[in-house]
């Protein structure tokens, strides 16, 4: 309702002016009807009794526990309880930045809703891990061979050895015994250069032989050339020994510690793996024979 | 009203001064008390107590002069009670039936509370038989000290409104003094 439009209830206008003052506490000259009411309004503004006084200590109480820790060696100074061995530190408000003045509540959810959310992403990451390593090593159990991708992944941008630049001569196989009884290792060979698709062609590498064989990278309906699988399914000492015989050649340290087998059950078929088969094959590292990693 | 100094006695406050503190409570708690005694006879004291708690969460961060002091002090007044209020009408609380007013645990100075201020109880007595917003607006008009506009922004309304309610709850006031047959809680007619 606009201002202007007064209600016919609130009868001539002096009274309405005598009410004003009423509430303002400014009253001149009050008609005689409104006394009773500038009496009552009078004894709501007198002033305070005992009683509305009385809560001052828990008030007082609450100042020092809500308002007075940002200073607290302020109201220590007010009731003379500093003295020369009293330690004041030197931290005031002065030197306070306002955000550090904030309560302390709103500081501890952020900071436990930060760390629960740090947790579950180092969960989800740690829980993605182990299902690609699952993944990878159920198809390597499954198929013999690794999937294109996740292949060109495991091999970490690596390429195929060509057969010229592999130092281990032709018939002799890696990780063999030397003649005193100790495992040499060979060391993995990752050339920079040298296509994956420019495969030797009937070599008697190992290493080139396993590149040729886990190159996932050319297409599905190409395989591997014959004479390339048959040599290194003879290297390798069966046509179910080819993956371990090549993940061991390839990666000898980084896969397959020999200390600690790898926990699938299909790659215990490798040699010097945990099933003790293969032990017949030419890498095959002798029993008691550990290599240092 | 702290007057003139009030930004000193505000700024100390908010420094960490206790004395100045109790300054500025013991000039608004009289005033936020009886406001509160209006509005909710039973739990003005709970109320009040919460809302000084609430207004020493936010002390630090208060920039204004009296007026804007005052009128957050009771718009936290005023929400704490509503607050209360809603937590009530969850929570009905059952009348105590089987004790009589006489076996109720008095304060050792109850006697001498009586007697303090007899006026003002009535008056506040009064003010609670008004509607409530009616008595609202008054208290805040006369014992917070708020004019129309701030009351109308508290309020959510326009100031025209305030005015209208404040003139009527006189009105009803001012008949309810002409009946003559309100009787304070202290047994003195008006």
């Amino acid at each position: 309702m606009p201002d202007s439009q007064q209600p016919p209830f609130w009868g001539p206008a002096d009274h309405e002016r005598d009410l004003d003052a009423l509430l303002s506490g400014t009253a001149g000259s009050i008609p005689p009807a409104l006394r009773p009411v500038e009496s009552t309004l009078a004894a709501l503004r007198a002033a305070p009794n005992r009683r509305e006084l009385s809560n001052e200590a828990a008030a007082r109480a609450a100042f020092r526990a809500l308002a007075a820790p940002q200073a607290p060696w302020t109201a220590a100074a007010e009731h003379g309880t500093v003295n020369s061995d009293t330690l004041v530190l030197p931290l005031g408000e002065h030197v306070l930045p306002p955000a550090d003045r904030r309560p302390p509540r709103a500081a501890r959810h952020r900071r436990r809703r930060r760390r629960a959310s740090e947790g579950r992403r180092r969960s989800a990451i740690a829980l993605t891990s182990v299902a690609v390593v699952a993944v990878v090593a159920i198809a390597v159990a499954a198929t013999g061979a690794l999937p294109g991708s996740i292949g060109q992944m495991v091999s970490f941008g690596s390429h195929p050895t060509s057969a010229a630049s592999s130092p281990a001569p032709a018939g002799q196989k890696p990780g063999s015994l030397d003649g005193s009884g100790h495992a040499s290792r060979q060391s993995p060979r990752r050339p920079p250069t040298a296509a994956p698709s420019a495969s030797p062609s009937a070599t008697t590498d190992p290493s080139a032989l396993c590149h040729e064989f886990l190159d996932f990278s050319r297409p599905r309906n190409q395989t591997m050339k014959p004479e390339d699988s048959e040599a290194l399914t003879r290297l390798a000492g069966g046509p179910d020994k080819v993956s371990g015989y090549c993940f061991h050649l390839l990666w000898p340290s980084a896969a397959f510690p020999t200390q600690r087998p790898f926990a699938y059950s299909s790659f215990g078929d490798f040699p010097g793996g945990p099933g003790g088969r293969g032990r017949d094959y030419p890498g095959a590292i002798a029993p008691g024979v550990t290599t240092a990693r | 009203v702290v007057g003139d100094d009030f930004a000193v006695v505000l700024a100390a406050a908010q420094g960490g001064s206790e004395e100045m503190f109790a300054v500025l409570w013991r000039d608004a708690n009289p005033a936020l008390t009886r406001y509160l005694r209006v509005l909710a006879p039973e739990g003005a004291e709970d109320i009040a107590a919460e809302t000084w708690v609430s207004v020493l969460r936010g002390l630090a961060t208060f920039t204004g002069d009296e007026t804007a002091w005052r009128a957050w002090l009771f718009t936290t007044a005023r929400r704490r009670f509503l607050d209360q209020a809603r937590h009530q009408r969850r929570h009905p609380v059952e009348p105590l039936d089987g004790i009589g007013v006489g076996d109720l645990p008095t304060a050792p100075d109850a006697a001498q509370l009586a007697m303090d201020n007899i006026a003002t109880e009535s008056a506040i007595a009064l003010l609670s038989k008004l509607p409530e917003q009616q008595a609202d607006i008054i208290m805040l008009r006369v014992v917070a000290g708020l004019d129309t506009d701030v009351i109308a922004e508290m309020l959510g309304t326009t100031a025209g409104n305030v005015r209208v309610a404040a003139h009527r709850g006189l009105r009803k006031l001012e008949a309810l003094l002409a009946n003559g047959g309100v009787t304070s809680r202290a047994g003195v007619t008006l």
